[in-house]
């Protein structure tokens, strides 16, 4: 079955994740490094004409959420080549299992660690008292906004390694590709200061609207309509990112 | 159990087959050995036949499902260990058969019973609650298999199973195939580079080559269709040619058969004939470089069906960097062969060009070096090497050959074989001599050559093994 394949592998991903100390070390401080160098680096861009929040930190929040997607999931497939040379991905294979469940609970992991990060970073603003809307539902919304992105970049990313085939050049494209997204998107800075031609790459960019959707939810006034719009479009992504990382995976392995 | 009919498997577009054709049938109950070198297409077969990869053409089905309509049903009987062990370091033992048993959607006390059983039956349970990263080789590959037995397989696959195991851990890794297959009736398809693997295992042996599955039979009957012991023989220079016509025509010969610069012949009883073939060769003014005697082995059979020898037929895997390189990761290089610079395929250097390059800075001193690297080496092992002694010995192949003194032994027992007296001995230019050089006690020699004691000795330690 499809859930129960899930699970287990997920479980078995999660176990070994929690056993490598260097990830919890670094894993977790990452992301809390960048919301204080951040934070402070650009503080002064608050005091612009227009600017959205009361303090730069405020909005940068949701864009350190989905920084920590980017260089989180973009090294993911990684793993997934080691597997396959180990030998653990013919292992799963030859199982009666839901094939697809190999590549989903792989992506699944990855967002789920990233969901980790982000809890962390929610307490942190919590302790730097943020002005964050903090009530269920909002959050909830904005960490799934953040999580649906990590699969669609999970996918990208195991998707790439497939073609690739070798760990080398898939950080070299990793490397060339999250920087570009993320400054294409509000992460550090509303679309309305940024030139043309960026605001225009900005409306073809998925983190843009994984941006916009949980910044709605967590900062200012809510928007659900405005939500309900940046998700479609982030969950379409993910939804053919998985779709077609499964199809190159199944492909290679004829 | 098994029945594999015209499969034919090209990757991507290229019309290169790996497996080309390949038909045949395994019994239930039955170890079948698929014995073939790198690249031959063994794995591949091993692939379809567990769904992990689809045929290109041809039918195939295991336990009576289609591997390509019913593959789900055909992974719920089978088991496969593939070539890298597939277990997950940073598990204990204990996780990771529990994972794969959940993978196989067994529940609750009925999981927990068969992860120890499996645990005790691998004598795993001293270990089980420990990572995976510290097990032994032979350990990690116990739990492999105990992982693609947990939901009682109807066939077992190995693919490779001994591949990088020390000698205890690959008989032992042999005591447990044959108990599965004797206690649970376990059909057993293996794929294995290594010939005694075959001989001692397999109900059948396949031969396959090139794609082809070129002889299918027990291991007697194979070694049935050769003729006798077999002499390898091979000489300086361009004696090969002039040796061959003189061996054919000789009354003890029953086949002669050129293997690149060498030659086989086979013989009714080879202890005996030896010192005649010796003296009939030294009549003619030929000179033997190195001689070996053997016992009929799978290796002969190889030899006899493919033309060519195991151990000699090259790995032609692509390499993974060839889709960077523009296919340029061939390993072209040049090499010091014996008294000449060779290009890697043996052919002839462009002198001119080559003394131009040799000229530029810093490649005279690496070529020198080169040179008396493998003049050495040469010297190291005197005149009973084999043939390509003196290449580049900063290769560890190279050097490994270099130093094979040529052995009169039983060459198809490998861990359990008889050393002459005074260790291996080598046919030095006209006189038998020891592994270190000093002459053989010439009475002792002769016992031994007649082969008897050997023989005995020989088929006693087999008898111990099983």
């Amino acid at each position: 079955m499809f859930a129960s394949d899930t699970y287990h592998l997920f479980m078995k991903y999660m176990r070994i994740t929690w056993r490598m100390p260097m990830w919890t070390l670094f894993g977790l401080a990452q992301p809390l490094i960048w919301l204080i160098i951040f934070s402070d680096l650009f503080s002064e861009m608050a005091k612009l004409q227009g600017w959205p929040t009361t303090s730069y930190a405020n909005f940068f929040l949701p864009g350190v959420m989905v920084m920590t997607v980017l260089f989180g999931s973009a090294w993911a497939g990684v793993s997934l080549l080691r597997e396959v040379n180990f030998g653990t991905v013919d292992k799963m294979m030859v199982t009666p299992i839901h094939r697809g469940a190999v590549l989903f609970s792989r992506v699944l992991h990855s967002a789920a660690t990233v969901i980790i990060q982000c809890v962390v970073l929610l307490i942190m603003a919590f302790i730097m008292d943020l002005d964050l809307n903090l009530s269920v539902l909002p959050l909830a919304a904005g960490l799934v906004a953040v999580l649906t992105l990590g699969i669609g970049f999970a996918s990208l990313s195991n998707g790439i390694a497939i073609v690739l085939r070798r760990e080398e050049p898939l950080v070299v494209v990793g490397n060339f590709m999250t920087l570009p997204l993320m400054f294409f998107s509000s992460a550090m800075m509303p679309v309305k200061y940024m030139p043309d031609w960026i605001q225009w790459c900005a409306v073809v960019n998925p983190i843009n609207y994984a941006v916009e959707a949980s910044r709605t939810m967590l900062v200012g006034k809510q928007d659900w309509v405005a939500f309900g719009q940046g998700y479609a479009i982030v969950f379409g992504f993910a939804v053919v990112a998985f779709m077609w990382a499964n199809f190159t995976f199944m492909k290679s392995r004829q | 159990m098994i029945v594999v009919e015209d499969l034919v498997k090209c990757y991507g577009t290229s019309d290169k087959r790996s497996v080309d054709g390949v038909s045949f049938e395994i019994a239930e109950g039955e170890v079948f050995a698929f014995l073939g070198p790198n690249g031959a297409g063994k794995s591949t077969t091993a692939k379809i036949l567990t769904t992990l990869m689809a045929p290109t053409s041809g039918r195939a089905s295991v336990a009576g499902f289609d591997v390509m309509e019913e593959s789900r049903k055909v992974r719920e009987c089978i088991g496969y260990v593939a070539q890298n062990t597939g277990i997950d370091f940073f598990m204990t033992g204990r996780e990771n058969l529990t994972l794969i048993a959940h993978l196989y959607h067994l529940k609750g006390a009925e999981l927990k019973e068969r992860v120890d059983t499996m645990l005790d039956y691998f004598s795993l349970t001293e270990v089980a609650d420990q990572m995976c990263a510290g097990y032994s080789g032979g350990m990690q590959r116990k739990l492999d298999i105990a992982t693609a037995l947990l939901h009682r397989p109807k066939v077992l696959f190995l693919d490779e199973p001994t591949l990088g195991l020390d000698a205890q851990s690959r008989i032992d890794l042999w005591d447990y195939v044959r108990r599965l297959n004797a206690e649970f009736g376990v059909t057993v398809f293996l794929t294995t580079h290594y010939l005694d693997e075959a001989d001692k295992l397999a109900d059948r042996v396949g031969i396959i080559d090139d794609g082809q599955l070129q002889i299918v039979g027990t291991p007697s009957e194979l070694k049935d269709t050769l003729k006798g012991d077999s002499i390898a023989l091979s000489f300086d220079g361009d004696d090969t040619e002039k040796a061959r016509p003189l061996l054919e025509h000789a009354d003890f010969a029953k086949e002669v058969l050129t293997e690149d610069d060498s030659l086989r012949i086979y013989v009714d009883n080879g202890g005996a004939t030896i010192a005649s073939l010796i003296g009939l060769l030294s009549d003619n003014d030929i000179q033997v470089k190195s001689v070996t005697l053997a016992r009929p082995t799978l290796d002969d059979v190889f030899i006899k069906f493919t033309g060519k020898s195991m151990d000699k037929v090259e790995e032609k895997v692509d390499p993974w960097w060839s889709q960077w390189s523009g296919g340029g990761g061939n390993d072209e290089h040049t090499e010091w062969k014996g008294n000449k610079w060779v290009n890697s395929d043996g052919s002839a250097k462009d002198q001119a060009a080559f003394d131009e390059w040799a000229a530029t800075e810093g490649v005279a001193d690496a070529i020198a070096e080169d040179e008396r690297k493998a003049a050495d080496a040469a010297d190291k092992t005197a005149d009973a090497t084999t043939d390509d002694s003196a290449t580049d010995s900063d290769d560890a192949a190279d050097e490994d050959t270099a130093t094979s003194e040529v052995n009169v032994s039983e060459s198809d027992t490998t861990d359990d074989n008889k050393p002459a007296p005074g260790g291996d001995t080598g046919w030095s230019g006209n006189e038998w001599v020891n592994a270190d050089g000093s002459p053989k006690d010439p009475e002792a020699m002769a016992e031994w050559l007649k082969g008897g004691e050997s023989a005995d000795a020989d088929s006693k330690d087999k008898e111990g093994a099983r």
